[in-house]
């Protein structure tokens, strides 16, 4: 009895502790924090690696008041291209598609291809609905196979 | 003349019995956990079928597990990653079964701790191994770039180890002492034994 007791003790220890990692890792409680509420004007570029440089895609000047490279690609979007993004459960918003390009039903998709976001040549670090951008900041959003 | 006994061991799940619910909690519990990355069942299914089984039996359910889930996801063959991710569960199935008699022990809390301890190096190895090839695959072979594969893999590899030891420990021990401890018959056959006076 006083084993079993043990082992439950020892599986709950364990058990608390990673669950405790996984929350601290996926910054679970840090979401109500951020403030993205903030109007800025920001340059964004849409490559499309699969195809050449011939495609890409540039707004100079796109205002948004979800100041987030999220945002800003769907406020440049208006009568321009279509997005599609879903939540995902670790990594937060993750991006589908864009202009018919990724994973949605009606979309073209290149094997190994997928979408990622840099703000001033630097490679996103948080999901794109909760990297802060701000005023004059250059958001490219590219679609590539490689990291 | 005279009587003597001998123990037969009975094990009431047989190995075919256990590498097929190992293979379902390994594909089923991948599949259904689809939408939480590094959090699967096909590690410690994987690491199961190393401590029960025969090493080529538990290469068998490793091989069967990966390839049935891959098929029905539609992973299987739309990437070379392919070649680390499944040689990489079978190197934790030959380590597993290499040093199987350290790991193994009773129905005790130094049991869990081992097994904790045993999901963190797995993922572990599995993760260094498979971050070795997405450098391979997709990067320019310089020093650099595979400080920068393994850099911007930490925090997928933080999650994958710890989301290893809750499987290790509340599937693969309960799971474990049901496949042995809870799982012998012993029987007392008498023999004839000649003595020699």
């Amino acid at each position: 009895m006083s084993e079993t007791r043990n082992v439950i003790i020892a599986i709950l220890v364990v058990n608390l502790l990673a669950f405790s990692g996984i929350i601290y890792e996926t910054g679970y409680f840090e979401d109500g924090d951020l403030d993205t509420s903030t109007i800025v004007t920001a340059k964004i570029i849409i490559q499309f690696k699969n195809l050449g440089d011939n495609d890409t895609k540039i707004f100079d000047e796109i205002t948004t008041s979800e100041a987030t490279p999220y945002g800003i690609l769907i406020a440049a979007s208006e009568n321009s291209y279509s997005v599609t993004a879903s939540t995902h459960s670790v990594y937060g918003l993750y991006i589908n598609s864009i202009d018919g390009w990724g994973d949605c039903n009606e979309c073209q998709n290149e094997d190994g291809y997928f979408w990622i976001y840099s703000v001033n040549n630097e490679s996103g670090d948080l999901a794109a609905n909760r990297k802060v951008i701000n005023d004059n900041d250059i958001i490219e959003w590219i679609y590539t196979s490689e990291y | 003349m005279s009587l003597d006994t001998v123990t037969v061991t009975n094990h009431r799940i047989s190995n075919l019995l256990t590498a097929i619910l190992l293979f379902t909690i390994g594909c089923g519990g991948r599949i259904m956990l689809h939408d939480y990355p590094n959090f699967e069942t096909v590690m410690v299914s994987i690491f199961l079928a190393s401590m029960l089984l025969p090493l080529s039996m538990s290469f068998i359910v490793t091989i069967s597990i990966i390839l049935f889930s891959d098929i029905y996801l539609g992973y299987f063959g739309t990437s070379k990653i392919i070649l680390f991710t499944y040689s990489g569960f079978l190197l934790v199935s030959l380590v597993t079964s290499k040093f199987k008699n350290h790991i193994k022990g009773d129905y005790s809390s130094n049991t869990v701790y081992k097994f904790s301890a045993s999901g963190i190096i797995f993922a572990g190895i599995y993760d260094i191994w498979t971050n070795l090839g997405v450098f391979l695959l997709s990067y320019e072979l310089t020093f650099g770039n595979l400080i920068l594969v393994y850099i911007l893999g930490i925090p997928f590899m933080i999650y994958h180890l710890l989301s290893s030891v809750i499987t290790f420990t509340l599937l693969g021990f309960p799971l474990y002492y049901l496949f042995t401890t809870n799982n012998k018959n012993e029987y007392n056959i008498p023999t004839i034994t000649e003595l020699k006076s």
